[in-house]
């Protein structure tokens, strides 16, 4: 491993990785934002539903959590064009990844809800609550201290699966560090990098995670 | 002086089973009156169908003259909305058995959460009725503790 000419590539190349870096957050948090909200709907549908409704979610969920993302991922790029829905390679990416971010959110959201006490639900009643502010004000804060840990770890997965848009073209931080391979031959030196950088993303998420966590737990 | 609560021939069933077999209650504005029964004989039922947390197949509750939870509309007996209900809900106070404070809220933001959103009443003095209560059971110094930090009496 030649480590002073790495550095010197590392510096030629800065520009290409940089800008990979910035659409590998900017996928990253655009699927994770719009996967959460999605999700949101997705986990009260299943909650608080009529039967059909829960059926139609149920199904949502268990068919996107059942295919692989690179699946997906063709899929959305391929099969929408196909249908006359032309995204770029960027946008069916972020589509992909949102809508597998959504079933995991949505089973989180359900998850959270459930596990908390009927009683709790049965107290804001009492006191005159209607529904929509005994969501609001009992159930979402305590639901959101629950689904924190495992929304940071699926915000992880959505970083890693990231990667995968390299497939359908999108230049992000994979696929800026091959083209910098392909051209300086230094393999190892720059995915090690490209992994340490991916390693340094997701640490921030889980530390700023687990800062939330902290600040919010319930004494 | 008319009754504050009028409970006639109330009938409430939980699939096959009957729990409450036509119940007659009346109680005048400033009664206590105790409940008492067997385990599983319905007490705590009755007081939820009070309080609307269980809906009643037959008969009428009337509290403050008002028909709790239903209301009669051309000879058909129809559940009231959920807006209306919750209203009424509001017009009785319930402690449970398990208590159910709010774990995520300090026993003083507990007692204002009603006042404000039910209620309707301007936080500060929401605020002012939650302290002088808490105050008046001995729960003043720990007005900003989290039900988890309360002794079992406290909550």
């Amino acid at each position: 491993m030649n480590f002073s000419l790495f550095l010197t590539e590392l510096w030629n190349a800065r520009l290409s990785l940089l800008s990979g870096l910035g659409d590998t957050i900017l996928i990253s948090v655009a699927s994770v934002v719009l996967g959460s909200i999605l999700g949101v709907f997705v986990g009260l549908a299943m909650t608080y539903g009529a039967k059909w409704l829960r059926f139609i979610v149920r199904l949502y969920i268990d068919f996107l959590r059942g295919t692989p993302v690179f699946v997906l991922i063709l899929a959305c790029f391929y099969i929408l064009s196909v249908v006359g829905l032309d995204l770029t390679a960027f946008q069916a990416g972020v589509l992909a990844l949102t809508l597998f971010c959504s079933s995991h959110v949505g089973e989180i959201v359900r998850g959270a809800l459930s596990a908390i006490p009927q009683g709790q639900t049965e107290a804001a009643k009492s006191i005159g609550l209607t529904f929509g502010q005994t969501f609001v004000y009992v159930l979402l804060p305590q639901a959101l201290r629950q689904i924190l840990p495992t929304w940071v770890n699926t915000a992880t997965e959505i970083v890693k699966a990231s990667t995968l848009l390299s497939i359908i073209g999108v230049v992000e931080l994979l696929l800026a560090t091959q083209q910098v391979i392909s051209r300086t031959y230094l393999s190892l030196e720059f995915y090690l990098f490209a992994g340490f950088v991916y390693f340094l993303l997701n640490f921030v998420i889980e530390q700023a995670g687990r800062a939330v966590e902290r600040r919010i737990s319930i004494p | 002086m008319s009754p504050i609560l009028t409970i006639s021939g109330l009938h409430k069933s939980f699939g096959k089973v009957e729990v409450l077999k036509g119940i007659d209650l009346t109680m005048q504005q400033g009664d206590v009156v105790s409940l008492i029964g067997s385990s599983g004989s319905g007490k705590t039922t009755l007081l939820r169908c009070v309080n609307l947390l269980e809906d009643f197949e037959q008969g009428s509750i009337e509290l403050a003259g008002q028909s709790i939870g239903y209301k009669q509309d051309g000879g058909q007996r129809r559940r009231l909305s959920e807006r209306e209900i919750a209203r009424q809900r509001a017009m009785t106070g319930m402690a449970f058995q398990q208590f159910n404070l709010f774990p995520h809220m300090t026993a003083l933001r507990n007692v204002m959460l009603g006042l404000i959103k039910t209620k309707k009443m301007p936080k500060d003095e929401a605020r002012a009725v939650a302290e002088k209560w808490l105050e008046r059971v001995g729960m003043g110094q720990r007005r900003d503790h989290y039900p988890g930090q309360l002794s079992g009496g406290q909550q």
